[in-house]
C-alpha cells in the first residue's frame, strides 16, 4: 500500500485512533499488529522474509547474551561471539543478496561466458534492504556491547517491522528507537499537530516538487536524442525530484511516527548546501551513511589485515600518506557497498565508486589543500569561498546523478557530453505534462516548479542559519498557522502531478 | 475547555475544507455524458445493458440492436472502463431495482493486460454513482487503492478546467444540465446519443497516428481484471442475468500485424468464458463479420467504428444473437 | 597526554584540543581524522582499538581520548 494511497490514509487514521483508545500497556502490541498487517498487504508470502530476518537476528542477540553470561573465559566469549555474528550476518545478507542480485549475476555470467541461463522471477520483498540493515546493525551492537539484547521476541519484531519506516527507512538504531516503540504514550494535541504539519510538508515536497520535476526528467532521460539540448535540465530536474521524493517521503514517515509519539533519526539535512562530498554524505540519506560508517568503515579500517597494510604503507610512502591510504581503501569499499546497495547494475557501482574516489582523493590531499589555502591567503570562512564550495559540491553531486538516473553507464556519459555541448532550453516547453500529450500546461507547471523550489530554498536557508522554522511557526497565532496548513493542503491537488504520470516513491523500490 | 476549543477549531477546519471542496467541485467538475449514462441506468428499466470499453461505446448502437430484437437497451461502455468498473455498473443497476435481463460485455483484451491508470477517467463513473452500497463497495475496491486526492479532492483531476470555469458554471446552471440534456456533447468528431451510443464521424486527421495497442503476451494478464470478470459472471448468475461477451471487430490489418497476440488473447478468453459458462463471440474470428473489417470503416487502427458501420455491425450481431441457439447459457 | 596532543595537532591543526569537549558532536573530527588518530595511537602506545570503542564519548575531547588510551593499555 503506497504512502499516497487513500488506503494508507485510512490505515494510519485507524492505527492512530486505536493507539490512544486502548490501554497504554498494549500500545506497542497495537503497533506490531498494524506493522504486520501493513507488511502482509504487500503479499502474505513476503512475511516469510520479514520473519526470517526477525528470528535470526533475535536469536543471534540471545545467543550472544547467553555466551557472555555463561562463559567466563574472555577468549572463548570472543570466539563464540564471532561465530554467532558471522552466521547471523551471513544468513541475512545472504538472503538479501539472493533476492536482489541473483539476476544481476546471471546477466553478467551470460554476458561473459555466452551462456543462456534463464533469469529467475524473484520479486523483491518490500523494504528488505532497509530492515536487513536495521536488524543486522542490532546484532553488531549487541556483539560490541553497545546495547543490551531484547528478551521479548514480539517486542523485537516491532523494532524490525515498525510500519512507517519499513518501506524506505530511515534505518533505525536499537538503542535510540526501541525504547520509544515500547514506551507508553499519552495523547498530545500539539504533537499530533506537529506530526500532521510534517506530513503535509512531506507531501508538498513529493507532489509539488518531485512529481512536477519528474515529468520533465522522465521525458528527457527516455529520449536522450530528441532532448539532447535539455540534458542539463534533466539532471537538475532529477536533483530536485530525488531530493523532494526521498526527503519528502522521510518527512511523511517521520510525521506519522510523531503521531504515535515516536521520533525517528533524521535522514536529511539540506544536502545541497554541503561544502564537500564528505559533507554531502553527512546530510544525504544520513542513516545509511552512519550505518556504513559504524558497521563497514570502522570495522574494515580497524581489522587486522588493514592494520598490516597500514604498517606496510607507512614504511613505503611515509607517515602521512601511509596513515591515510588504508582509510581510503576502506572508504572505497564502503562506497562500493553503497553503490551495490542502490541496485544490481553497473551504473550504481560506478555511482558508488565515483563518490568513494572523490572522498578518498580529498582525504589524501587534505594536507595539500591546507597549504594551498595558506599560500593563496584564502580565508576558509569567507562567504565567497563557502559559496564556491557549495557550488563545486553541487556540480560533483549532479555528475553522480547522471549515473544514478540514466539507464546505463554509456547513456550517462553520453548525456554528460550533451550537457556541455548542446543547450536548447526552449525545448522544455515542448514536453507534454498531461496524460493526453498536451503541452498546454507545460509553462504553468514550470512556473509552479520554480515557485515550489523557491519556497523550499527559503525554508532551507533559514534552517541553515539555525532558525527552527517549525518552532517559529508554532509560536505564531492560530489563524496564521491554519492558513499555512490550508495552503499546503490545497497545494497538493492544485499544484501536484497526478500519479498517472509519475508513480510512487523512488526509494520504496529498494 | 481547552480541548473544546481545539475540537471547535477542528470542526471549523473540516467545514471549511468541505465547503471549499464543494465549491471547487461545482466550478471545475465538468458535465460529462457519464452523468447521463448513469442517470439512465438507475432511472429506467433495460432488457440489455452493454458494458465495456470505447470499442463498445462506438461499436454497439442500442437503437439498432433494439430494432432487431424488440428490446430496450442502454450502452454503458466507456473508454477506460475496466472489468472492475463494468462489474459495479451492473451491480448498481441491480441495487437500484433496474435489473436487466441480459448484459453484453464488450471484451477488449487491452483491459485485461493493464491496470487502471489514475488519469482523468479513473474515478469518473464513481463520481456519478448515487450514494449506495455499490458506490461504497466501489470506493473500497478501486478508489481506496488510488491516490488519496481522488477521495479528498474529487475535483483534482480537473484542476486544468480552471480556464473554462465560466463555461462549466453556466452549463451547470442550465436547464440542459438539470434535464440530463445531450446537445452539448455533440461536436464535429462525434455525436452522443441518449442511448449511450457514440456515433463517430469522419475527420481529416483520422488514422494519421498509428497507435500501438496494449497486447496480450501470454503472461501479462492483470489478476484484478480477471477477478472482476469472474465476479461479473457470478453476479449475473446469481441474479439470473444472461451474460454474453463480445470482442468487436478490429481492422484486418491490425489483427494481421499482431496476429499472434490477437490469437493468443482469443484462446485465453475462449477458455475463460467456457469455464465461466459465458457465451463469447470474438468477431475477429467469425466469418459473418469478415467484410466489416476494412480499415476504411474505422476511425483508427485500434478499431473504433464510424457510426455508419457500427450500425451495420450491431445489426448483424443482434441477428446472430437472436437466432443463435447453439450457444448454451447458464 | 603531551604525546596525545602532539598527535592530534599533527593530524588536524587549528583546533583547541585542550579545552574542546565536542570534537565529534561539532564535527571537528570526521571519520578520516578519527581513524588517523586511532592509527597513530595504536603505534605510539601499543594498544589495539576495536570498532566498539569508536563512540562519540571516547573521542569528544582529548581527556576522553586519554582515558580510553589508559584503559586499553591496562587491558593489553
Amino acid at each position: 500500500m503506497s504512502l499516497i494511497s487513500m488506503k494508507f490514509v485510512v490505515f494510519v487514521a485507524a492505527a492512530v485512533f486505536g493507539y490512544y483508545v486502548i490501554p497504554k500497556r498494549f500500545q506497542w502490541m497495537w503497533l506490531l499488529l498494524f506493522s504486520y498487517i501493513y507488511y502482509a498487504s504487500s503479499g502474505v508470502k513476503f512475511l516469510f522474509f520479514l520473519l526470517f530476518s526477525t528470528l535470526t537476528t533475535y536469536g543471534a542477540g540471545r545467543l550472544l547474551y547467553a555466551v557472555r553470561t555463561s562463559c567466563t573465559d574472555k577468549k572463548k566469549v570472543r570466539f563464540y561471539g564471532r561465530i554467532i555474528v558471522v552466521c547471523g550476518l551471513f544468513l541475512n545478507f545472504g538472503m538479501l543478496a539472493v533476492m536482489k542480485y541473483t539476476n544481476f549475476a546471471v546477466l553478467n555470467i551470460n554476458a561473459v561466458f555466452g551462456t543462456q541461463i534463464d533469469l529467475f522471477s524473484l520479486l523483491l520483498p518490500l523494504g528488505i534492504s532497509f530492515y536487513t540493515f536495521q536488524s543486522t546493525g542490532y546484532v553488531l551492537d549487541v556483539y560490541w556491547g553497545k546495547c543490551e539484547p531484547e528478551r521479548n521476541v514480539l517486542r523485537f519484531a516491532l523494532f524490525v517491522s515498525f510500519f512507517p519506516q519499513i518501506l524506505q527507512g530511515p534505518i533505525g538504531r536499537f538503542h535510540r528507537l526501541a525504547g520509544q516503540l515500547y514506551a507508553e504514550h499519552t495523547f498530545d494535541f500539539q504533537r499530533i499537530e506537529r506530526g500532521l504539519e510534517l506530513i503535509l510538508w512531506g507531501f508538498f515536497k513529493k507532489m509539488v516538487l518531485a512529481d512536477n520535476a519528474g515529468v520533465f526528467v522522465s521525458a528527457i532521460f527516455s529520449d536522450t536524442q530528441k532532448y539532447a539540448g535539455l540534458s542539463i535540465f534533466g539532471v537538475l530536474g532529477y536533483s530536485i525530484q530525488l531530493y523532494g521524493d526521498f526527503s519528502g517521503g522521510m518527512d511523511v514517515v517521520q510525521g506519522i511516527s510523531n503521531l504515535f509519539g515516536i521520533t525517528l533519526d533524521d535522514n536529511f539535512k539540506r544536502p545541497y548546501f554541503a561544502r564537500s562530498i564528505t559533507d554531502f554524505w553527512h546530510r544525504w540519506h544520513i542513516t545509511l551513511g552512519t550505518w556504513m560508517k559504524d558497521y563497514v568503515f570502522y570495522p574494515v579500517s580497524l581489522s587486522g589485515w588493514m592494520n598490516r597494510f597500514g604498517r606496510f604503507a607507512k614504511k613505503r610512502f611515509g607517515k602521512s600518506i601511509g596513515r591515510t591510504l588504508p582509510i581510503c581503501v576502506a572508504n572505497l569499499i564502503v562506497f562500493l557497498v553503497v553503490g551495490i546497495w542502490h541496485g544490481a547494475a553497473w551504473k550504481f557501482i560506478v555511482y558508488g565508486l565515483y563518490n568513494g574516489i572523490i572522498i578518498a582523493v580529498s582525504g589524501l590531499l587534505a594536507g595539500q589543500y591546507r597549504s594551498w589555502k595558506k599560500a593563496l591567503h584564502i580565508n576558509g570562512s569567507a562567504w565567497w569561498y563557502q559559496l564556491f564550495q557549495i557550488l563545486r559540491t553541487f556540480l560533483l553531486v549532479n555528475i553522480s546523478w547522471f549515473f544514478d538516473r540514466a539507464d546505463s553507464v554509456p547513456q550517462a556519459l553520453g548525456m554528460m557530453h550533451n550537457a556541455v555541448t548542446t543547450f536548447t532550453p526552449s525545448e522544455l516547453l515542448s514536453i507534454p505534462v498531461q496524460q493526453n500529450g498536451s503541452t498546454a500546461m507545460t509553462a504553468a507547471v514550470l512556473v509552479i516548479l520554480a515557485a515550489g523550489c523557491l519556497v523550499l530554498f527559503c525554508v532551507s536557508v533559514l534552517q541553515e542559519r539555525g532558525v527552527c522554522v517549525r518552532e517559529a511557526l508554532a509560536k505564531r497565532p492560530l489563524v496564521l498557522r491554519l492558513a499555512v496548513y490550508l495552503a499546503l493542503f490545497f497545494a497538493l491537488p492544485c499544484l501536484g502531478q497526478p500519479p498517472s504520470l509519475t508513480g510512487g516513491f523512488i526509494y520504496a523500490q529498494f | 475547555m481547552r480541548n473544546f476549543k481545539r475540537f471547535a477549531v477542528l470542526a471549523f477546519l473540516l467545514a471549511l475544507v468541505i465547503g471549499v471542496n464543494s465549491l471547487l467541485s461545482f466550478a471545475l467538475y465538468p458535465y460529462t455524458y457519464s452523468r447521463v449514462d448513469i442517470h439512465h441506468l438507475i432511472s429506467e428499466d433495460h432488457d440489455t445493458i452493454f458494458v465495456g470499453s470505447s470499442h463498445g461505446k462506438c461499436g454497439l448502437n442500442p437503437e439498432v440492436f433494439d430494432s432487431v430484437c424488440g428490446t430496450v437497451s442502454t450502452n454503458q461502455c466507456l473508454g477506460g472502463e475496466y472489468p472492475i468498473d463494468a462489474y459495479h455498473i451492473v451491480r448498481l443497476a441491480c441495487e437500484t431495482g433496474h435489473k436487466p435481463k441480459q448484459v453484453i460485455y464488450e471484451l477488449d483484451a487491452g483491459y485485461f493486460v493493464s491496470e487502471p491508470n489514475e488519469g482523468a477517467d479513473f474515478a469518473i463513473l464513481y463520481q456519478e454513482f448515487p450514494a449506495s452500497f455499490t458506490k461504497f463497495h466501489y470506493w473500497m475496491t478501486k478508489i481506496l487503492d488510488g491516490d488519496f486526492r481522488n477521495t479528498l479532492f474529487p475535483w483534482y483531476l480537473y484542476r486544468g478546467k480552471i480556464f473554462s470555469v465560466n463555461n462549466t458554471l453556466s452549463q451547470k446552471r442550465s436547464e440542459e444540465y438539470k434535464d440530463f440534456g445531450i446537445s452539448s456533447f455533440a461536436n464535429p468528431a462525434q455525436i452522443y446519443h441518449s442511448s449511450g451510443f457514440i456515433e463517430r464521424l469522419v475527420q481529416p486527421a483520422d488514422k494519421s497516428v498509428k497507435d500501438i495497442p496494449v497486447l496480450y503476451t501470454g503472461d501479462n494478464i492483470s489478476p484484478e481484471s480477471e477477478i472482476y470478470f469472474r465476479r461479473l459472471a457470478q453476479l449475473c448468475e446469481r441474479e439470473g442475468i444472461r451474460l454474453i461477451a463480445v470482442t468487436t471487430p478490429v481492422p484486418e490489418v491490425t489483427v494481421q500485424e499482431y496476429s499472434s497476440a490477437y490469437a493468443g488473447a482469443n484462446q485465453y478468453f475462449t477458455a475463460l468464458s467456457k469455464e465461466l459458462g459465458v457465451a463469447y463471440y470474438n468477431c475477429n474470428y467469425i466469418e459473418e463479420f469478415s467484410d466489416l473489417r476494412d480499415l476504411n470503416y474505422f476511425v483508427d487502427y485500434d478499431g473504433h467504428y464510424y457510426g455508419e458501420y457500427a450500425d451495420l455491425f450491431t445489426e448483424r450481431f443482434a441477428k446472430m444473437l437472436d437466432f443463435d441457439d447453439s450457444v448454451t447459457y447458464n | 597526554m603531551e604525546q596525545l596532543l602532539e598527535i592530534l595537532e599533527d593530524i588536524q591543526p587549528d583546533a583547541d584540543y585542550e579545552h574542546c569537549e565536542t570534537l565529534i558532536d561539532d564535527g571537528i573530527l570526521d571519520s578520516f581524522a578519527i581513524l588517523s588518530i586511532v592509527s597513530e595511537l595504536e603505534d605510539a602506545f601499543g594498544i589495539s582499538v576495536t570498532p566498539a570503542e569508536i563512540v562519540p564519548e571516547n573521542f569528544n575531547s582529548a581527556k576522553a581520548l586519554w582515558a580510553m588510551v589508559c584503559r586499553l593499555k591496562e587491558e593489553a
